[in-house]
């Protein structure tokens, strides 16, 4: 069966279950989602964090487009005079990160349990 | 070991969720936690996409009858209500939409309760300041007065209902984004709160006094050269209520003639917090149709204030079958305080009167529990502060009452000695005092707005008023001690009752008057009458723009609104007028380079107008700044400059024109003596060396002044870029170090009311909405608005309704 599935019901989860649940909850979704991929731990690791980076970068990136970045160019100069792009590549890193060390997370618990 | 690639993983998770969810606090500043922060769906990105208003159905039970708001395309909540009440509450509801942050910091702001959310030493002691000036004790007191009227009591319970209930619609991650970055969430809204505005207000406008560094300087210089530089009335002065006004009423004797000491000062009072900042003035003025081109009354009002974002005021249409109002209020307060309706029109400048009092108390026990009154040992009532503070036990400061008001300053070196504030706005008030503004809402005619006026306390203000039947009229209004002379100039003795207020000036013998014969009436913070007036009062007072503002009303006929407007937007400084023709006079150009030569004639040609792109106004108020710290070298080089009050500009012609030789001219620190030309030649060479070492001899005037509109807590960012404002303290666009015109109103009464309107910013607080800071540009360029001022909902060009609905 392809994977892919998997990685498209996890960006789902988020974009939906974010809505409601806690910023952490992407790792909890990733580790889930991971698990039942049953894929390797690095292999898991790599995808999560493409698949976590994308939803935090793309959807901050539509929010920040639809108002003209009024906000965001303010947070960026209280940041330390940053450029919108590069918070909102640290945004996507973050996405990415979280969801990676969920997705390492199901995916070893998956193989533990299958050994 | 397997089992170890299971738990690396899912710690490694863990930790990283720990250290994201949580804020990273340094010494100097507190950076949120970075993962809900910058989550989109939670942080600050989703601020991004909250909508200004959210337009559709809003069901309530908190309102009697079905009601409407209609935004208009500035985003000017219109609202359509049946009753007064509902009205309110809407009014509440719709600003804590627009500006909850703000509300929430004047309110915690004034009562002395920031630490509480934001922590911080520096925090800690500024509420305790604000608790040991008597703040959150004014406000106490404030709601005590307000219940006395049950009807209005239940208009502003109605308000606060309408914060709260949209309070409640919040959750956490729609919050306003100030509340992410500060990481505290909003309280329910309560009548306290609204009390502590209006205290901010006060403590803004009312609680300027000079009393110890009146003292101090009165023993440093000696009585004689004390009187001459500051004299409480200058005869150039133009007041408020023009100059030979017969005063028709039997005034009150102030029979109390005990020798008071006024001023014993046995070593320099020291101020413990800073007071607020001066330049907080305003401009009103109404003329008749006698003096407008289209024979009906206009009238102006520019408030100036700290300039910030959010701005300080908003603006409301409020309409019900009884009232139909429009203006400003400032969030937290309900009620529109400077506005308009179908019949009238109303505005306030501040008055500068002094209302606030320092009494010196002589402890009679070591442990400053009691005090001597009269010979007689009085104890001291407590009152325990109660200052939270972010993540630590909560701090009790004891308040010390004594029959004057709260010691705010124990004298360290002393042990018998304290300072007592005595300030008008600690008082419990007589009535609700919102009444005045709730009344002029409804006014209809010269009377109602005399009764409007009635009953109101503090911050006093000057009442501007013009109606559609052609009357103007303007009443210095507020609650006035009676006061002996040069009472409460100085620090006063609390040890003897006879140094208390000797009561208060009846309210309508408070100055006003009605359609004089000159065709106007104005304001602009300067001395409410000449000396003819029959009680005694001492202040603060505008010396230059009140004369402006006179003569150049005195001189127009058949004015328009397009004079109006540049009126308001006049950078014309009449200290630069006064001052640098004398200042050219006596500068020694013989040896100077033609470079110098060619600045002076530029000098001599500028017109006395700050505008952003004048060189001449730059150099010109440095030049005038260095000359005045050399005249008065007296005051800069004492050790205690800070305690000391310096005099008023206006002395400064008098001084350079009539006592060129005075011994004021003489530098302390040189052998020789000065006189008026040596000091005008001296500072002159310094401000261009200065100028020209830190490289700015060719900055303009906004390049040097660097005019910006600050957000209100001052998050780089938030704020305004700067702007090309030209502008200063003396001139009726009094733009000066942070404050400025912060509100322009020009109504013109004609058989339809028309308002042209701007203020530097936009009716939203959120950073993100493009009504943010909208109005900044017009404000800059001297542009307004037209306000959409109708009964009739299909003529405002709205962008969307709110139906709020039982």
């Amino acid at each position: 069966m392809n994977k892919s599935i998997y990685f498209l019901g996890f960006l789902l989860a988020t974009f939906f279950g974010m809505m409601l649940l806690p910023w952490y909850a992407t790792a909890i979704f990733a580790t889930l989602f991971a698990y039942l991929a049953n894929i390797s731990p690095g292999k898991s690791f790599i995808w999560f964090f493409i698949s976590g980076f994308l939803i935090w970068f793309f959807y901050a990136y539509i929010l920040d487009a639809r108002n003209d970045s009024r906000l965001t160019e303010r947070i960026a100069i209280l940041f330390g005079n940053q450029k919108v792009i590069i918070l909102t590549l640290i945004t996507g890193i973050i996405g990415g990160i979280t969801s990676a060390l969920g997705g390492w997370s199901g995916s070893s618990l998956k193989n533990y349990l299958n050994s | 070991m397997k089992i170890l690639n299971v738990l690396i993983p899912l710690a490694l998770t863990g930790l990283w969720v720990f250290v994201l969810n949580r804020p990273i606090v340094s010494s100097s500043s507190t950076i949120p936690a970075l993962g809900p922060f910058l989550s989109p769906w939670h942080g600050f990105w989703r601020n991004e996409s909250i909508d200004d208003v959210h337009f559709g159905e809003i069901k309530t039970s908190d309102i009697s009858a079905n009601a409407s708001v209609l935004w208009d395309k500035r985003l000017v909540p219109h609202i359509f209500a049946q009753n007064e009440k509902d009205a309110f509450y809407l009014q509440g509801y719709t600003i804590a939409s627009q500006r909850l942050w703000q509300m929430d910091m004047l309110a915690r702001s004034a009562a002395g309760r920031l630490a509480e959310v934001l922590g911080g030493d520096r925090l800690i002691e500024r509420d305790k300041q604000q608790r040991r000036y008597g703040m959150l004790l004014g406000a106490e007191n404030e709601v005590k007065g307000w219940q006395t009227d049950t009807v209005k009591f239940k208009i502003l319970e109605s308000y606060c209902k309408g914060i709260n209930d949209y309070i409640a619609t919040l959750n956490q991650r729609d919050l306003p984004i100030e509340y992410k970055l500060m990481r505290f969430s909003p309280e329910p809204w309560s009548i306290l709160k609204t009390a502590c505005i209006v205290k901010y207000m006060a403590q803004s406008l009312c609680s300027r006094e000079s009393d110890l560094e009146a003292s101090n300087t009165q023993k440093l210089l000696g009585d004689s050269l004390f009187n001459m530089l500051y004299p409480d009335y200058f005869d150039a002065q133009s007041p408020v209520i023009p100059a030979g006004t017969k005063w028709n009423f039997e005034s009150i004797k102030v029979t109390d003639s005990t020798k008071n000491v006024f001023n014993e000062v046995s070593e320099l009072y020291k101020r413990s917090s800073e007071l607020p900042p001066a330049g907080l003035g305003s401009n009103n003025w109404a003329i008749s149709g006698s003096k407008s081109a289209s024979g009906h009354p206009i009238l102006c009002n520019d408030p100036h204030l700290r300039l910030t974002l959010p701005s300080i005021w908003i603006e409301n249409h409020l309409n019900t079958p009884e009232m139909n109002a429009y203006g400003v209020s400032v969030p937290g307060i309900p009620g529109i305080l400077i506005g308009f309706n179908d019949s009238i029109a109303w505005g306030e400048t501040n008055v500068g009167q002094d209302v606030a009092d320092w009494y010196k108390i002589s402890w009679s026990d070591h442990n400053r529990t009691k005090y001597l009154l009269d010979g007689k040992e009085i104890d001291v009532k407590y009152r325990y502060e109660v200052i939270k503070v972010k993540g630590k036990p909560a701090i009790v400061d004891t308040l010390k009452l004594t029959c004057w008001g709260p010691v705010v300053t124990e004298i360290l070196n002393d042990p018998h000695v304290g300072l007592a504030y005595h300030w008008i706005s600690h008082e419990i008030p007589s009535s609700f005092e919102m009444s005045v503004f709730l009344n002029l809402m409804k006014a209809n005619n010269f009377n109602d707005y005399n009764n409007a006026l009635k009953d109101y306390s503090n911050p006093a203000q000057n009442f501007v008023f013009a109606s559609k039947q052609g009357d103007v009229a303007i009443t210095v209004n507020g609650k006035f001690p009676l006061k002996m002379k040069d009472q409460g100039r100085f620090v006063q003795d609390g040890s003897k009752s006879s140094s208390a207020w000797k009561g208060y000036i009846p309210s309508d013998q408070n100055p006003r008057i009605k359609n004089p014969s000159r065709g106007f009436v104005s304001s602009a913070n300067q001395n409410s009458t000449d000396p003819s007036y029959p009680y005694y009062y001492n202040g603060d007072f505008e010396n230059y723009r009140g004369r402006v503002v006179n003569s150049m009303l005195d001189s127009s006929h058949n004015i328009g609104i397009a004079e109006m407007k540049s009126m308001q937007n006049s950078t014309f400084s009449l200290k630069a007028k006064e001052n640098l023709p004398i200042m050219l006079g006596l500068l020694d150009t013989k040896k100077m380079p033609d470079t110098l030569k060619n600045m002076i004639s530029r000098l001599e040609r500028w017109g006395f107008h700050f505008d952003p792109g004048s060189e001449e106004a730059m150099l010109f108020n440095v030049w005038y700044r260095t000359m005045y710290k050399e005249i008065f070298d007296e005051l800069y080089t004492s050790k205690d400059s800070s305690s000391l009050l310096f005099p008023k500009n206006i002395i400064t012609s008098e001084l350079l024109s009539r006592h060129p030789t005075h011994k004021i001219f003489d530098l302390i620190a040189t052998p020789s003596i000065e006189t008026a030309p040596d000091i005008i030649s001296k500072s002159f060479l310094e401000t261009i060396q200065d100028l020209s070492t830190q490289g700015m001899l060719h900055l303009t005037w906004s390049e040097y002044a660097k005019p910006r509109i600050q957000h209100m807590a001052n998050l780089p960012g938030f704020s305004s870029p700067y702007l090309k404002v030209g502008g200063v303290a003396d001139a009726l666009c009094a733009n000066n170090n942070g404050s400025g015109p912060s509100w322009r109103m020009i109504v013109s009464l004609n058989d339809s009311t028309s308002a042209d309107v701007v203020f530097p910013g936009g009716q939203s607080g959120n950073p993100a909405s493009k009504y943010y800071d909208n109005m900044i540009d017009d404000w800059a360029s001297g542009q307004y608005q037209k306000a959409y001022f109708t009964k009739l909902k299909e003529n405002i060009p709205s962008i969307g309704t709110q139906n709020f609905n039982r």
